[in-house]
């Protein structure tokens, strides 16, 4: 029965998940320009999107190799399979013990690395460009992660997700400097991966200015559509994250259905918040220059340092 | 009761990350707009201090403290930059990802004195102490890695807030805060004076390199 | 008939040998496939590592070690004369180092000697300048051999010493020590291998990545086991134990893949190659098969040792007075820097080398290996694939080595679950194709490339102008400027070279011409250096009475 009811939730979390991806990069684009005193799409446009690029024909380059159809698949199932892993409105799913923070980094790494790969398949100047960008942007922002890491896995004696969030949830830590600073390096850390403003443009149309959008110009039709929503199943994913590791109140427990809906109604609660916070936040910074972006990183490695610094200082221990 | 501790502890950090991203700024007026952020952070430690330990005199220092730091000195630096066209980013005597390194590493030797001279007080005393100590440091490596004098003085004033959170979190110091502000009104008032004064006597157009050649006359 | 005499040599196989052994078994068939069989100095290259691993005291196994030495001397002046005297030198100062070592008891002055000596045959920094000019210059077969296997035997002699022989001796900061030149062979390693164009340098440079990774692992395990925490000391050990797998697996198989690409080509500057997948298809799939080892990508060869790594690392941290847990803070962040810089070399390898559109008519018409090399490589591949997705299986190999590494300790399950993660795998990737299929308009169509409207090339052009392709120079200079000026010393040289090599060689120099000097002296200068010694004797020897 508690496995079977856990077995419901994993499916219900993914189906969730699925689902609900593009409605949340709509509302983000709608806030976004109703902020700027625009009428902006409607909330369902990436659905239309999605659908619209369904029905297109697939157009293959001719410098293109025979792994060209094979990294848009391995830049969305990574993510995909993390969907799976980060939990939404409630704990104790059938992937808790696999959701391993380590894991997921991995697969973000794998699924950026299929997207670079697709930026540099067809020989072409943009994408590669961009692909440069990204690795730099990758390399800062991977060691601000696993800076961060250190301070949840120490605070929460788990190294997996789920069990961070029970452990933060049971409120014995109360608020602590070091998880002040971890929030603004993960936060650095999500703008940069999700390709948000101060590090990249999403509405952008110079190509050499763009960085997410420019490895992909060679794609079109269906894979284009897989390269689209692994975009939006990224941003649901981070939010997710940052709200399951930083405000985990009212999560459900698997085992309990009762808390199921009151799980659900602050997820959803949660991801509002956050999607306004991005809208607002967007709109009031302006994108920055590329050797800029390693500054902004740069300052959430040293943020992610400092957690774990005030960390040891809370804890009594001897120089 | 339960509250206290975590409050006083955030509200130190923000303060720490604002002197932190202080250094990371080139332009001054996101560097007013941290300090000022800064400061009204600690005009909330001060309060909320105040409420913890029932003393009406840290209420009157977090008063001085939003009046003057947070809403009349930050409107004053505007004012400068705006009059004086320095909207433009300044340049940095150190690259600031080394500024930035070099702000950890301060932080670290702050926690590090500060470590086994209170190894028997309880650890919120320790943890605000670093931050305090820490804030005082970062603040004059601001100052030492701007070229700009008005940045100089956003440092100064940034350590003067270390000092003043520090004095508002121990029991029984509410003077040396209060003394503190004073002496920091006082202090920066002189340093914009003159750094208007010695403007005005050098030159017409007043921008970046005006600044700069008064760094270079001075030494 | 050899060693010492009356005493012969002594052959004895533990389990820590026998690892070793395991670990080099596959990657000499695959070099004697990659098509030096027929060289006789490769196989007493051979020797020499089997004997050093197989070594029962310490005579054989000095003896194992210089054979290997010289043999691997021979074989990198066969290809190329420039880095041989360097190579010499540094093997040179390895023996001098390893010599004397041996034969001391266990103490911290002899395990700085194994760790200076086993170090610099190892390439851990600062000694590690050697490494990319050296073992790029062989036959294929011969760098496949020297990056998987020689430096592995290098660090067999440090963890047989450190671990086994000095074993009780054993200080806390020892490992500090492994983890300090570790951490410094990790970031530099991977930093050059994301900037060195040569193919073969830049995979020189990545074993450096993980000689360190290795190191790290086996520092954290050392200090550990000096601090009597036998858990983690285990976990590190797996760490260590499985990179050392996993290396030996992949590492090898990009070598021997390099030198078909050089033997296809003629070359292996990635600027001058691109789009070699279409001519070498085979090749291509397997170096994506190793190139995914080496930057630890998940379901991939390299991903499990890097997760216990990091983990080590973070429980490493929750040990130990508050500078060590800084210390342990500031490696995780290093180590995050070069696993990112790992992938993007990695990305580097494939998307400028493999991908793309040719720069050359050379890279446009390579043709696949031989059949020989790429059974080879398909020989470390098919090992690869236990190694990725049955890394528990791996692991409970090695119970018997850490146990014997580290008495009392009992290593715990792996938390990684790549078969579960497989699943996953299949299961999103299955149903994602089946709705693209069943939902959207199938079939492509094949069209020039968008390019931002640039459109179609001239016919004379086939694959367009090279120039317009990102090259891999052009690829790496972000890094370059925003990480590379940073760490390296001025103009991109390996900082150690800058400030301990060079610093060095000035001293050198200094002391020949003293020595000239000296030389040169007159027949009274030296009467009264002579007289003068005499002088200082007795004048020691007087005051040494006199108290």
């Amino acid at each position: 029965m508690i496995t079977f009811l856990s077995l419901l939730a994993t499916l219900l979390h993914a189906a969730l998940m699925f689902a609900l991806a593009p409605l949340l990069f709509g509302l983000v684009g709608k806030l976004r320009a109703r902020l700027l005193g625009r009428r902006g799409p409607p909330v369902v446009q990436p659905y239309r999107t999605l659908y619209r690029l369904l029905r297109k024909t697939t157009l293959v380059p001719e410098t293109a190799t025979e792994f060209y159809p094979v990294w848009p698949f391995l830049c969305f199932v990574p993510l995909g399979a993390a969907a799976l892993l980060v939990p939404g409105f409630s704990s104790g799913m059938l992937s808790a013990n696999s959701s391993d923070f380590i894991t997921l980094i991995g697969l973000f790494a794998l699924s950026r690395a299929a997207t670079l790969l697709a930026g540099l398949e067809t020989g072409f100047a943009f994408g590669g460009a961009a692909a440069a960008r990204e690795v730099l942007f990758s390399v800062l922002a991977e060691a601000a992660f696993l800076v961060v890491l250190l301070s949840f896995v120490l605070i929460a004696h788990s190294p997996t997700i789920d069990g961070i969030a029970l452990a933060f949830r049971g409120g014995h830590i109360g608020i602590s400097v070091s998880l002040g600073f971890a929030l603004a390096a993960l936060l650095a850390v999500a703008l940069t991966e999700t390709g948000r403003i101060p590090v990249d443009n999403p509405a952008g149309h110079l190509e050499l200015s763009m960085v997410h959008e420019a490895l992909l110009l060679e794609y079109s039709g269906r894979y284009l559509l897989l390269f689209e929503y692994a975009a939006m199943l990224r941003l649901l994913l981070w939010m997710s994250l940052i709200g399951t590791v930083f405000f985990p109140f009212g999560m459900a427990h698997a085992v309990d259905i009762l808390s199921w809906p009151g799980g659900l109604a602050l997820w959803f609660l949660k991801l509002g918040v956050l999607v306004s916070a991005l809208a607002l936040f967007e709109i009031s910074t302006a994108k920055m220059r590329v050797f800029r972006v390693p500054e902004f990183l740069g300052v959430a490695v040293l943020l992610g340092v400092l957690a774990g610094i005030f960390l040891f200082v809370a804890s009594r221990i001897g120089a | 009761m339960n509250l206290i501790y975590p409050l006083t502890h955030l509200m130190g950090g923000i303060m720490l990350v604002c002197a932190f991203s202080l250094l990371s700024q080139r332009r001054l007026s996101a560097m007013i707009t941290l300090y000022q952020i800064e400061a009204l952070t600690l005009s909330a430690a001060a309060f909320w201090q105040g409420f913890a330990q029932h003393d009406t005199q840290l209420y009157l220092t977090g008063l001085i403290t939003l009046v003057i730091k947070a809403i009349l000195l930050p409107i004053g630096l505007r004012q400068i930059v705006l009059r004086f066209n320095l909207i433009r980013a300044v340049e940095t005597a150190l690259p600031i990802g080394l500024s930035m390194i070099l702000g950890v590493f301060l932080i670290g030797v702050a926690v590090l004195v500060v470590l086994p001279t209170t190894l028997n007080a309880i650890s919120l005393t320790r943890e605000d102490l670093a931050i305090s100590l820490s804030i005082v440091l970062l603040g004059f490596l601001v100052m030492t890695t701007r070229r700009n004098a008005l940045a100089h003085v956003i440092g100064f004033l940034s350590t003067e807030n270390g000092l003043v959170l520090a004095a508002t979190g121990m029991p029984g110091m509410p003077f040396v805060a209060e003394l503190s502000v004073a002496l920091l009104v006082l202090l920066a008032f002189l340093v914009v004076g003159v750094f208007l004064l010695r403007i005005r006597e050098h030159f017409d157009t007043l921008d970046l390199a005006g600044i700069e050649e008064i760094e270079r006359r001075g030494r | 008939m050899f060693g010492l005499p009356g005493q012969g040599i002594h052959l004895h196989v533990d389990a820590l040998s026998a690892l070793f052994l395991c670990i080099l078994a596959p990657q000499i068939m695959a070099s004697a496939l990659g098509g030096m069989f027929r060289s006789l100095t490769f196989w007493f290259f051979v020797l020499g590592m089997v004997l050093a691993v197989l070594a029962g005291d310490a005579f054989t196994l000095i003896l194992g070690f210089e054979l290997m030495s010289a043999a691997s001397w021979l074989l990198v002046l066969r290809g190329d004369e420039k880095p041989a005297p360097l190579y010499a030198g540094i093997a040179m100062i390895s023996a001098a180092c390893l010599i004397p070592a041996v034969f001391l008891p266990a103490s911290s002055l002899a395990f700085l000697l194994i760790f200076l000596g086993a170090g610099a045959k190892a390439g851990l920094a600062p000694l590690h300048i050697w490494l990319p000019r050296a073992h790029p210059a062989p036959p294929a077969g011969v760098s496949a051999l020297m990056s998987g296997g020689m430096v592995k035997v290098a660090l067999y002699i440090l963890i047989r010493y450190a671990f086994v022989v000095f074993g009780a001796a054993a200080q806390p900061w020892w490992g500090a020590l492994l983890i300090a030149a570790g951490a410094a062979s990790v970031l530099l390693g991977a930093l050059r291998a994301m900037l060195e164009v040569e193919m073969k340098t830049l995979l020189a440079c990545s074993t450096v990545e993980h000689v360190g990774l290795i190191t790290i692992g086996l520092g954290i395990a050392l200090r550990a086991k000096a601090m009597n925490d036998p858990a983690l000391a285990a976990l590190a050990l797996q760490g260590a134990l499985l990179c050392a797998v996993a290396h030996g697996l992949f590492k090898p198989m990009l070598f021997l893949g390099a030198g078909a690409v050089k033997s296809a080509t003629g070359t292996t500057s990635l600027d001058w190659l691109g789009g070699l997948i279409r001519g070498m298809p085979r090749l291509g799939a397997l170096m994506l098969v190793a190139a995914s080892g080496m930057a630890a990508l998940p379901l991939g060869p390299g991903f499990a040792p890097e997760f216990l790594l990091l983990h080590a690392v973070i429980a490493a941290a929750a040990t130990g007075g508050i500078l060590a847990r800084i210390g342990f803070t500031a490696l995780l962040a290093g180590l995050g820097l070069s696993a990112a810089l790992a992938v993007g070399a990695a990305l580097r390898l494939i998307g400028i080398g493999f991908l793309g559109r040719p720069r050359s008519l050379h890279a446009a018409a390579a043709e696949d290996a031989k059949h020989a090399t790429l059974l080879g490589m398909a020989l470390l591949a098919v090992l690869c694939v236990p190694v990725s997705l049955f890394p528990s299986l791996i692991l409970g190999f090695l119970v018997p080595v850490i146990q014997q590494l580290s008495p009392h300790s009992d290593p715990m399950p792996l938390a990684y679950a790549p078969l579960t993660l497989a699943l996953l795998f299949l299961l999103v990737g299955g149903v994602a194709f089946a709705l693209l299929h069943r939902l959207g308009v199938r079939g492509t169509r094949e069209v020039v490339a968008w390019s931002g409207g640039f459109g179609r090339p001239p016919v004379w052009l086939p694959f367009g102008d090279p120039a317009t392709q990102p090259s891999a120079t052009g690829f790496a200079d972000p890094v370059r400027r925003a990480i590379g000026l940073g760490l390296l010393a001025r103009g991109g040289v390996d900082p150690a070279e800058a400030y301990v090599f060079a610093p060095l060689y000035r001293l050198h120099l200094r002391l020949t011409r003293l020595a000239e000097h000296i030389r040169r002296a007159t027949i009274r200068q030296r009467l009264a250096f002579v007289f003068a010694a005499l002088v200082v004797f007795l004048l020691v020897l007087g005051l040494r009475q006199g108290s």
